[in-house]
């Protein structure tokens, strides 16, 4: 079910992303594919289950923070043309490749607190300084 | 326990509805929840900007002398006594939409804040 971004219920459900659960053959011929490393997870909350009608739980990074970049969220109905689908139970995140680059082999997460619930990158291995807040970084120089 | 005020004065904090039942529901999902008196409000001074906002639960034996009380539209909000000059007038907002669900802070005494809103200088 593609319309289904987030597991039905109350209790957040708790999904991992790999590389081997890629949707369509472009995917897993981008150059950063690699049968070996699961690389994303994702807590999918009840929250976005709650508006079906939206299929993708879209990442991207843009400039700005005061770190340099930061990634934003976005629930979208239809892909961009360089968009890679990354699929675990029903739902369904889509990342392009400029920003998986950035991203690649990050936690994606659902943080909750009490003052705060969203969905966050998490332990990204191509960042070196974050944000306190967690929305901006720096990027490794390669 | 928190002085009782002289006379008559504006809250310290408005809570806004959708933060007043934010409020309710959080204090219905804690367990233990006849020994929580309410939520409270605090900053730290962290983030780029500043300080940024903390809030947790909090029992009636941990209030002190100076912290302010704000009781309105049936939920309990303590403001930290080291918080309270810089909140004061603040409007507690809570904002909920697909990608996130966060109390918000309109606080008129801030003159700046951080890109992403979380953290802010007076």
């Amino acid at each position: 079910s593609g319309s289904k971004v987030m597991a039905a219920g109350k209790q957040h459900d708790e999904s991992e992303f790999t590389y081997a659960q890629l949707l369509d053959e472009k995917t897993q011929n981008h150059p950063s594919y690699s049968e070996e490393k699961p690389q994303f997870k994702l807590i999918i909350t009840d929250k976005t289950v709650q508006d079906e009608s939206k299929k993708y739980l879209k990442i991207y990074v843009d400039s700005g923070g005061c770190s340099g970049f930061q990634y934003n969220f976005k629930m979208v109905n239809d892909l961009e043309e360089d968009e890679l689908v990354f699929e675990k139970d029903g739902a369904h995140v889509a990342v392009d490749e400029t920003t998986l680059e950035f991203i690649d082999g990050s936690v994606i997460d659902y943080k909750k607190e009490m003052i705060r619930q969203s969905f966050e990158v998490v332990e990204n291995p191509n960042a070196e300084l974050g944000c306190s807040c967690g929305t901006s970084f720096a990027p490794k120089d390669k | 326990q928190a002085a009782k005020p002289l006379r008559q004065k504006k809250a310290a904090l408005l809570i806004t509805d959708q933060a007043a039942s934010r409020i309710k529901e959080l204090m219905e999902v804690k367990e233990d929840q006849e020994d929580i008196y309410g939520v409270k409000i605090d900053v730290r001074r962290r983030g780029c900007n500043g300080y940024s906002y903390v809030m947790d639960y909090l029992k009636k034996d941990q209030i002190t002398r100076l912290d302010e009380v704000v009781e309105d539209k049936g939920v309990r909000v303590v403001v930290d006594k080291k918080a309270l000059m810089f909140v004061v007038g603040t409007e507690m907002d809570f904002v909920d939409n697909e990608i996130k669900s966060e109390f918000v802070f309109n606080n008129p005494n801030a003159k700046g804040h951080c890109g992403c809103g979380e953290s802010f200088h007076v």
